[in-house]
């Protein structure tokens, strides 16, 4: 007799677990939506700033061909001259 | 019941991971999103107009991804290295315990000063492989840019957008492997006899001076690919007098400019 009453309580716990993780559920989505809505207006005001300040580089062939021109990749030996005179040292 | 708040559980557990997915940070590898040239490709194909504020809030909106993206990559690597530090402090306890065997302090000095300047020549030169490769990225979005402004006059780049795709992907493939380079962390040298020393410790060197050899190559590469699309845009006539035209973008391609670019190119 005592067992059954046990056991019916035991599945009485379930509907309760149940209703408290849709309510988790719920309350996440609306906290996480909250949170996204808060966020777009920072961006919006943002965007029009900065295409006022910003002054964009010139796209025009020469400027751009003079600029890779201008590129330097570090000269790997001088680089490691350091290394060998110590490297001569030993 | 009991399988159905599995379920449910199984469900909230999806439903976070998918809700969750558009704040997870991107991937270094995630392709540009935001490319000007695409973006005038698709007006161009449904014929409707590009303003000029448009066009040039767009640009920035490409920059600003670059930046972005440019950024994840020295985070990425600031976490590795943040991540081998214990390691680092093993592989140094590991030199001291091998230079036991070496009477002379001085030498011993020598070798433990030449281990540290392999680590932080490593650090110096992938750095500064990123500032160029970062260099890169800037002007072909430039490189973007014009064709762009191309494309809205409906003038054939097919040439010089080919050249672009090549570039950006070289630009890609040289970033991967100074990422990986810049976290890499050199084993310290064997060390057997004083007499030894300088071969065993120039094999470290030499390692590290052929690994930065090979990515030292592939940036390079990429700045030859970014050159080449520079070249072979600036082979387009008059194209540095397109802008972002005033009015609608033309339906069909202007077929007085095509037929001056087929005529100025074959010259």
């Amino acid at each position: 007799m005592e067992e059954a009453i046990s056991q019916r309580k035991k599945t009485n716990i379930w509907p309760w677990v149940l209703i408290v993780i849709v309510v988790l559920i719920v309350v996440g989505i609306v906290c996480w939506k909250l949170k996204k809505m808060s966020r777009v207006p920072e961006e919006e005001v943002e965007i029009p700033l900065v295409s006022e300040e910003k002054e964009l580089p010139s796209d025009t062939t020469e400027e751009i061909l003079k600029e890779v021109e201008a590129i330097e990749v570090l000269d790997l030996e001088k680089e490691f001259q350091e290394i060998d005179q110590d490297l001569n040292s030993l | 019941m009991k399988r159905l708040i599995v379920f449910l559980i199984v469900g909230l557990i999806i439903a976070n991971q998918v809700l969750a997915a558009p704040f997870s940070p991107k991937s270094f590898q995630s392709v540009i999103k935001e490319r000007v040239l695409e973006k005038a490709k698709e007006r161009v194909q449904q014929h409707l107009p590009l303003k000029v504020e448009e066009f040039r809030k767009q640009r920035e909106e490409m920059r600003s991804e670059l930046k972005e993206k440019q950024k994840q990559t020295r985070e990425m690597i600031k976490t590795k290295r943040e991540q081998m530090v214990q390691k680092i402090q093993e592989y140094r306890e590991q030199l001291r315990e091998r230079l036991k065997k070496i009477k002379n302090e001085t030498k011993k000095k020598i070798v433990e000063r030449i281990y540290q300047r392999v680590d932080d020549l490593n650090e110096r030169i992938t750095n500064h492989f990123l500032d160029v490769l970062d260099r890169l990225e800037e002007i072909l979005e430039r490189i973007e840019s014009r064709t762009a402004k191309a494309v809205l006059h409906g003038r054939d780049v097919s040439e010089a957008e080919e050249a672009i795709k090549v570039a950006w992907t070289a630009i890609e493939t040289a970033r991967e492997a100074v990422r990986l380079q810049a976290e890499k962390v050199y084993q310290p040298p064997e060390i057997t006899s004083e007499e030894n020393l300088r071969i065993e410790v120039g094999a470290l060197r030499q390692q590290l001076h052929s690994d930065l050899k090979a990515v030292e190559k592939l940036v390079k590469e990429a700045r030859d690919k970014v050159r080449e699309a520079a070249v072979t845009l600036a082979k387009v006539p008059r194209i540095n007098e397109l802008e972002v035209p005033e009015e609608e973008t033309p339906e069909t391609p202007d077929q007085s400019e095509t037929s001056t670019t087929t005529e100025e190119v074959t010259q």
